[in-house]
């Protein structure tokens, strides 16, 4: 009898909790709908004019005032990866065939360049994954995960700079080049610790400007002007908390004037944005020990690095677990649905 | 004797259901009425006696033999009797009583009912006679079982003479105790053990064990020398206790000692046998398991335990020195999630070595279920593609292998491929030494069957070396090779060979990607050639009730890893999707909520990560929208 009321029991609270689930999802944050499947969307403009999608056929278009081009042509289930400058001069496209057929974590992928808005044939530049632009797109960087080498590409000349990580092959690093020569780049030292590597390409010297104390600490990096911002969270274990820093660029050496903008004893996904004047990112605000389950909520921090403020919470969004950016939409996604945080969304929906 | 099964399932449901809460009750009531308990226990003993007393009156006037018997399927056990030996039953072992109506003479032949001395040498029962008479008798012990028992379950007698000192070493070899391998086994172990027939008298080797020191202290303190057939009884006790104890190994006689003291209490009879700390148990009891491996290289010793057991990052360490994601969970964790692990882990593997993740899945799949094992395998990259590959070559004739090493063959003016593997795999046609020996032998009359080609890494290759003078040596660059991908030259007599070319565009997906090919992705032909059931999980109700149901299941799925593993992999833009696949193979449930066991192809095999069950979904449901064929791919394999 027991087990037959706790069946009820479950059945009955089954959708009254769902109910309410979907309640405060719909009521706090709009899903962001679109008219053709948002699966195709690859890249929005701020201005929600120019759209970049994919189709099944192999093909990647854009389209703009109810006109589109194409820009390449591809096999069958391609998919691709789009970069933009934030010049918008700069398309970078990472063309990885068929996913769901042959995906291989080391592989290098085809990856070709083409002007933004241009009908001009994408032009291939190297075999990689996660191409991203510096110096108003005058810099190219990548990561061959087959010799674990960022390369950095200005015009036609190339550099490569081999990562110490040698022991997780799944690590791809971010690269941001702050110089004609300085690259700055995460990395993992031999045992295993996170680390921020400042390199000069000329002098081929490295410089250490972070190191975690403990060895499941996640680091990511972002840029905003002439700062850089780094996240710091515990990617295994819940035994200590997380951080965000910020130091200056070019006011004599990185390493020493890091300044903490925002600790916590909770371990945060954080997963930053640095997007305007701010980053946002995810802070735990509950947590199943047992299950490794977090219950975030969206915060942001203004960058001031002279006048640091306290983190302000966005929304409370318990299933967050990305946060990232398309057109001016900062979004979320949540079961393949997307969640917009923050952004015009009226313009985006209707042309899309 | 219905009647004594059916008491034996009333005592089962009734008396710990409603008569011992009542009790208790009872007692509660009894207190407040200031009545000790110690004299309501006594009041029981009393009426007992009483009662007895009254049975042995009521059997002496009916004397007994068989040939007064009208049948023999008219004897029954005598009602007050049969309440008499539940009292006395330990809880834990009522179990077994409730198997079938001869298991309570398994109980009273094992000594596992707890009767008072003066009671344990006499039977009653009822019969019917020739006259159709009800009568109330008694015989001795070992008379009813040699005359009725006998007649009545000769399954008894057989099974108890199995288990006498003279048959006992041959019976437990020829019996197959097979203690579980982890958690989620240990329920089914003790449902069965509760079921078997054998059990009670498992029990009565451990009891007889467990009571051997009591009886030696007793027989030594013996002073009375008139009590003469009290010694001798002590004396046989001990000698077979002792022959017991010379036959069951320690280890046996731990796991069955732990097993029957908590027939009643599975969940804690589960946390002894796997203690709570199970790196204490694998050191223990698996120090050669490739688990300690893995986190004690070849220092398996008390010190490695205590950094295992105290060390928060010491695995994450560990597991970052074997080519997989990394950090790997802290050890705590690691080993809740190693006692829970139900897929088969004994040997070790890299996935980063691999090159090809769904191989890697795949393999574990088929290493699960106990097909293509290979002993000989020594470099661990090639635990995660051989038994794929021995699959396609068993099914498809590796017809779809898209990997090989191809020549010139001038006479017949072609070109001739075979399908390989990176790495030395012993006798498979495909390993990369016999494919170059295979292929010189060819273009240079190489004689690879009398002197194998050898692979050696690029830092152990010195020509200066005499062994490196003569004979045929693949010289590999350790950084860049992969077991699916490799940088390697051919050396053959100091003269470099290289009249072949490479050719690699190795496919192998696990689920369909379009209806055309879904009888080609490895799931389905697993299915089709080796009989694995396999089911669709889409949900959670699902997943608990297939889990429960087959004991050997586990679940694989292919999702988008920023969804899985944010933190590691977050999503830099909209329609990210990395896919990944995975296995589970253990669920856990707090608050309501719901988290699973997972290894991705990524990860260690020793190195289950807990994900709640929500990321699992969100991975799954994104990898399904951008799916060619919309593919919700998790699903419950079984045999």
């Amino acid at each position: 009898m027991p087990s037959i009321n706790r069946i009820i029991l479950i059945f009955t609270l089954i959708p009254i909790f769902s109910f309410a689930q979907e309640e405060r999802l719909t009521e706090k944050l709009p899903e962001l709908k679109t008219k053709q499947s948002i699966k195709n969307i690859r890249y929005i403009s701020k201005d929600g004019k120019v759209t970049y999608y994919q189709k099944s056929s192999g093909q990647l278009q854009y389209s703009t005032n109810f006109d589109f081009v194409n820009v390449m042509d591809a096999p069958k289930n391609t998919d691709f990866q789009l970069t933009v400058s934030e010049t918008h001069n700069q398309v970078g496209i990472e063309l990885i065939e068929n996913p769901y057929q042959n995906y291989r974590w080391q592989k290098d992928n085809e990856l070709y360049l083409v002007g933004y808005k241009e009908k001009s044939k994408p032009v291939k530049i190297g075999e990689g994954t996660s191409i991203s632009f510096h110096q108003d797109a005058g810099v190219v960087s990548y990561f061959k995960p087959s010799t674990r080498a960022i390369v950095i590409k200005r015009g036609e000349t190339e550099k490569r700079i081999k990562i110490v990580n040698d022991n997780n092959p799944f690590f791809i690093p971010q690269v941001i080049a702050i110089g004609p020569s300085d690259i700055i780049y995460t990395d993992i030292n031999k045992e295993g610790f996170h680390a921020i590597i400042l390199y000069n390409l000329l002098d081929q010297n490295f410089e250490v400007l972070y190191k975690t104390k403990y060895l499941s600490m996640d680091v990511k990096i972002c840029r905003h002007e002439d700062y850089l911002v780094a996240s710091l969270s515990p990617d295994s274990g819940h035994l200590f908390g997380t951080n965000i820093l910020m130091a200056p660029l070019f006011k004599g050496g990185i390493a020493k004037n890091w300044k903490q903008l925002y600790s916590s004893t909770t371990p945060d996904n954080l997963n930053m944005v640095c997007r305007g004047d701010s980053i946002y990112f995810l802070k735990t605000k509950d947590l199943i020990f047992d299950l490794n389950l977090k219950k975030n909520a969206i915060y942001k921090i203004k960058l001031d690095y002279d006048n640091p403020t306290p983190a302000q919470e966005v929304y409370s969004f318990e299933k967050a677990t990305s946060l990232f950016e398309l057109g001016n939409l900062l979004l979320t996604s949540v079961n393949g649905k997307y969640y917009i945080i923050e952004g015009q969304i009226d313009k985006e929906s209707q042309k899309l | 004797m219905w009647q004594v099964f059916f008491q034996n399932l009333w005592n089962k449901h009734i008396r710990g259901g409603i008569l011992l809460p009542a009790l208790l009750l009872f007692t509660q009531i009894a207190y407040a009425e200031e009545v000790g308990l110690f004299e309501r226990f006594n009041d029981i003993i009393q009426s007992q006696d009483k009662a007895f007393a009254k049975l042995e009156a009521e059997a002496e006037n009916n004397s007994f033999a068989v040939g007064d018997l009208k049948s023999f399927e008219d004897i029954t056990l005598n009602t007050t009797f049969i309440n008499f030996l539940m009292l006395n039953t330990p809880l834990r072992y009522q179990h077994f009583l409730t198997r079938d109506e001869c298991s309570i003479y398994d109980l009273m032949i094992t000594d596992l009912i707890e009767l008072p001395e003066r009671y344990r040498s006499t039977v009653f029962f009822d019969y019917i006679d020739k006259k159709g008479n009800v009568k109330t008798t008694s015989l001795p012990k070992s008379r009813f079982f040699k005359e009725l028992v006998s007649q009545k379950c000769p399954g008894v007698i057989k099974i108890s003479r199995n288990f006498d000192t003279a048959n006992l070493s041959m019976t437990l070899k020829n019996l197959s105790m097979k203690f579980p391998q982890n958690k989620p086994l240990c329920e089914q172990y003790f449902e069965k053990f509760r079921k078997d027939v054998t059990s009670p008298y498992l029990c009565h080797l451990v009891e007889n064990i467990e009571k051997l020191p009591r009886w030696e202290a007793q027989a030594r303190s013996i002073s009375n020398k008139n009590k003469i057939a009290f010694r001798r009884e002590l004396q046989t006790k001990i000698a077979r206790a002792q022959k017991y104890k010379e036959v069951l190994t320690p280890e046996a006689f731990e796991k069955i000692n732990k097993t029957c003291s908590y027939l009643d209490n599975i969940k804690i009879g589960c946390n002894e046998i796997f203690l709570d700390n199970y790196w204490t148990y694998l050191y223990r009891e698996k120090s050669s398991s490739p688990i300690m491996k893995t986190y004690c290289a070849d220092k398996i010793n008390a010190k490695c335990l205590a950094n295992l057991s105290k060390e928060t990052y010491y695995c994450t360490e560990m597991i970052h020195k074997s080519n997989a994601l990394t950090p790997a969970p802290t050890c705590k964790e690691l080993q809740k999630t190693i006692k829970n692990s139900r897929l088969k882990m004994e040997y070790s593997d890299c996935p980063g070595k691999v090159g090809l993740e769904s191989a890697v899945t795949f393999s574990r799949i088929l290493k699960h279920f106990g097909f293509y094992q290979n002993d000989t395998i020594k470099d661990c990259s090639m635990n995660g593609i051989d038994p794929t590959a021995a699959f396609l070559k068993e099914f498809t004739e590796l017809d779809q292998w898209n990997l090989q090493i191809c020549y010139d063959d001038k006479i017949n003016r072609k070109e001739v491929c075979q399908p390989v593997i990176f790495g030395e795999l012993g006798d498979r046609d495909y390993s990369l030494s016999h494919v170059i020996g295979k292929v010189a032998n060819k273009l240079r009359g190489y004689n690879y069957q009398e002197t194998p080609c050898e692979i050696v890494d690029e830092e152990d290759y010195k020509p200066a070396l005499l062994k490196f003078k003569n004979g045929c040596f693949i010289i590999k660059e350790k950084r860049y090779c992969r077991a699916t991908n490799c940088n390697f030259k051919v050396i053959i007599s100091e003269r470099i060979f290289d009249n072949y070319t490479v050719k690699n565009n190795l496919k192998l997906n696990l689920f369909p990607f379009n209806y055309v090919k879904e009888k080609e992705s490895l799931i389905k032909l697993l299915e089709n050639n080796k009989k694995i059931k396999v089911d669709s999980i889409p949900n959670v109700t699902r997943f608990k009730s297939v889990f429960e149901a087959h004991p050997d299941a586990i679940f694989v799925g292919e999702g988008c890893i920023e969804d899985l593993y944010p933190i590691k992999y977050k999503r830099m833009r909209a329609n990210q999707c990395r896919p990944v696949s995975f296995i589970v193979d253990y669920i856990y449930e707090a608050k309501g909520t719901f988290a699973m066991q997972i290894r991705t192809a990524l990860d260690h095999v020793h190195a289950p990560r807990i994900v709640p069950w929500f990321y699992v979904f969100s991975s799954l449901k994104e990898y399904q929208l951008a799916h060619p064929i919309n593919l919700w791919s998790f699903r419950a394999l079984y045999q």
